[in-house]
């Protein structure tokens, strides 16, 4: 089946620290940080997954190893069935394309939108001398931003503009892939309001699908189809965005939706997890999630549990206590 | 009625750009008691910050408050001295910024930030204030507090260092916390570990709570009253309750169908088209006028007074009807499942 168009598969990113000469001498280890460790995750052809967890969780690593900013320590992926690897070709690269959180450092302030824009096309081949200009004037209204945005300078841009110019950017390259990390979270929320709307008219007219990482959970749900909410380098529930909001089996998930602020009136703040999340350990015993989990038993500090089907449904969660 | 602990009456404060003169904040008026709980909302560059600023009088250099009255525990702020303005101020409110390590001093142990009002301010002994400082470290939910009162900020995770920042806050026993976005930063499973926090601090000690967001959810759950910021004025003020269900003004309208709700999921969200007003240029007729939807000819010729409407106050010709003029479709696919006018 190929509907599946970026799948990771046990997909790890281990940060290895620098080591001393005595260190190496004494033959330690270097000090190993997995960020992300044994991730699965399937995209399925024009859906939105909203990647949501704890700022440390390995969220933003995780989309920076599926474009390739960082080259993964283990695992596969696979990009319409076909495996890659670190070396990523041209075309792999323009496949997957990113949006970043911060639009003020992420453009170059001493470079015209236009000519950033045509030097990106230009070298990528996807346009000659003669129509380059022509294929930027259509990124600006793709983006809703003026014609007269293409000889200007980022600096003279408000952060939801600039955005947009970040989102041409990607964009540029006729990607299949967008990830989206933490789009929208600088972003007053009337203005992020209208970069959302934008991405998903996109992701509809030009057929693409999103991975949108974001701590924002309230924004996650509005634009996803499916949620995947990860703790600790792992992947601790997944499924369509109504079943896990609806019914969300993890002890995490229900702690973390449990505190996030609602508009109801009258609503009162559930339980939060207690402590914050742990700083990544080289290794763990059993459970990730068991110095705050409410339900741990003995049996948690021995297993480590693996993603399960949740009923018939399209939802499966790692908990030995389900 | 007693005296409230906090009342400002028309406040004016101008800023000096480069652009010209900013009227930043162009006559705002509130009164906070012992145990209200008071959210300010509003965009970027509405002037919620600034307000709290010039109640404190920590304005920056270029900027003034040119006309207004602020009383605090029933005296004239303008009566006092420098130093007296000071003691009086810091004696009645504390206060929690959005940044905590750029409120915390790098270089000084965090227990002994605590306790530092309490031993120069309140004339404590070493002993006494340490203990305290325990104490409310313990009080915000800082696990081991014995242990880590000779830690640096540096030391500490972000939900840590805004406990501590709520501690110092808590140190001089005020009667008003001034809160500016003091859980932005902050992941919302340590969002709700604080806000219930301050919640219980209310209850508790009747502390009164000024809290300044632009996190609509964020004043639902913690806060009884809500002013909308508009453009240096508030444009509507009232109980939460009855805003979050009938808002009597355009712009609340619009920001409460813009907020994305965790309870709902929706096709689409509306966004407020357009700028904010720019405050350097005098203001004739409404400044949300250029983004409502309901605008009329009197709106872009005379600016509305915050006047009393059947649930709140709002600055709003159309205060009665403006749900009426909402054109069909203009927030369409964004309202399903959302009753909420």
């Amino acid at each position: 089946m190929s509907d599946i168009v970026l799948s990771a598969s046990n997909l790890s990113k281990h940060f290895v620290g620098k080591q001393s000469l005595i260190g190496k001498l004494r033959g330690k280890e270097p000090l190993s940080v997995p960020a992300v460790d044994g991730v699965d995750l399937s995209m399925p052809a024009g859906s939105t997954i909203g990647l949501v967890g704890e700022s440390g969780c390995g969220k933003s690593t995780l989309g920076r190893t599926l474009v390739g900013l960082y080259p993964s320590s283990g695992g596969s992926l696979s990009l319409f069935d076909r495996q890659i690897g670190n070396d990523r070709s041209l075309e792999e690269r323009r496949a997957v394309q990113m949006i970043f959180q911060d639009p003020y450092s992420s453009l170059n302030p001493r470079m015209k939108v236009g000519d950033m824009l045509e030097e990106i096309l230009l070298f990528h081949k996807l346009a000659d001398k003669e129509s380059v200009q022509k294929r930027c004037v259509e990124l600006m209204e793709l983006v809703g931003l003026p014609v007269t945005a293409l000889q200007a300078y980022p600096r003279q841009f408000s952060g939801g503009q600039r955005q947009r110019i970040g989102i041409a950017r990607a964009l540029a390259l006729e990607p299949k892939i967008l990830i989206a990390d933490e789009a929208v979270s600088a972003l007053d929320v009337s203005v992020q309001a209208s970069i959302v709307n934008l991405l998903q008219d996109l992701k509809r007219d030009l057929g693409l699908t999103m991975l949108f990482i974001s701590h924002n959970i309230a924004i996650v749900r509005q634009v996803s189809d499916r949620i995947a909410v990860m703790y600790l380098g792992r992947i601790v529930e997944e499924g369509l965005t109504s079943e896990v909001f609806n019914n969300p089996q993890h002890p995490y998930t229900k702690l973390l939706l449990g505190s996030v602020p609602k508009m109801t009136p009258g609503s009162k703040l559930g339980a939060a997890p207690q402590g914050e999340l742990p700083t990544i350990q080289a290794r763990y015993e059993g459970c990730r999630f068991q110095s705050r989990c409410p339900i741990a038993t003995s049996a948690c500090a021995t297993t480590d549990p693996a993603l399960i089907q949740i009923g018939s449904k399209d939802h499966q969660a790692a908990c030995i206590n389900l | 009625m007693s005296t409230p602990l906090l009342s400002v009456r028309d406040l004016h404060v101008e800023i000096d750009t480069s652009r010209g003169l900013l009227k930043a904040i162009r006559g705002v008026s509130l009164d906070v008691n012992a145990g209200d709980s008071l959210g300010i909302v509003g965009e970027s560059g509405s002037g919620k910050s600034i307000t709290l600023k010039a109640i404190l009088g920590l304005l920056p250099k270029n900027a003034r408050v040119t006309s207004g009255e602020i009383h605090v525990d029933g005296v004239d702020l303008a009566t006092l001295s420098e130093k007296a303005r000071r003691a009086l101020l810091s004696e009645k409110i504390g206060i929690v910024f959005q940044d905590a390590i750029a409120a915390l001093n790098p270089v000084m142990r965090i227990g002994v930030q605590i306790a530092e009002v309490p031993h120069r301010r309140l004339g404590w002994s070493k002993e006494k204030s340490h203990a305290r400082a325990i104490e409310l470290m313990e009080l915000v939910g800082i696990p081991e507090a014995e242990k880590r009162f000779s830690l640096y900020p540096h030391q500490l995770s972000g939900g840590l260092r805004q406990r501590v920042a709520i501690a110092i806050a808590l140190s001089g026993n005020p009667q008003l916390i001034f809160c500016d976005e003091p859980t932005t930063a902050l992941d919302v499973t340590i969002q709700a570990q604080v806000l219930r926090l301050l919640m219980e601090l209310r209850v508790k000690e009747r502390t009164g709570l000024v809290f300044v967001t632009h996190d609509l959810a964020v004043v639902n759950e913690i806060c009884d009253e809500i002013n909308v910021m508009y453009a240096g004025r508030f444009v509507e003020s009232g109980s939460v309750a009855n805003t979050f269900q009938r808002p009597s003004h355009p712009y609340t309208y619009s920001l409460l169908k813009s907020a994305p709700d965790v309870d709902h999921q929706s096709e689409r969200l509306f966004s407020i088209s357009g700028e904010t007003a720019d405050l350097t240029k005098p203001v004739t007729g409404c400044p949300f006028a250029p983004r409502c939807f309901a605008t009329t000819q009197l709106c872009s010729e005379n600016e509305p007074a915050l006047l009393a409407q059947a649930s709140s106050f709002s600055a709003c010709h159309h205060a009665s009807n403006f749900t009426e003029k909402i054109p069909a479709g203009h927030f369409s696919q964004g309202t399903q499942g959302k009753a909420r006018s």
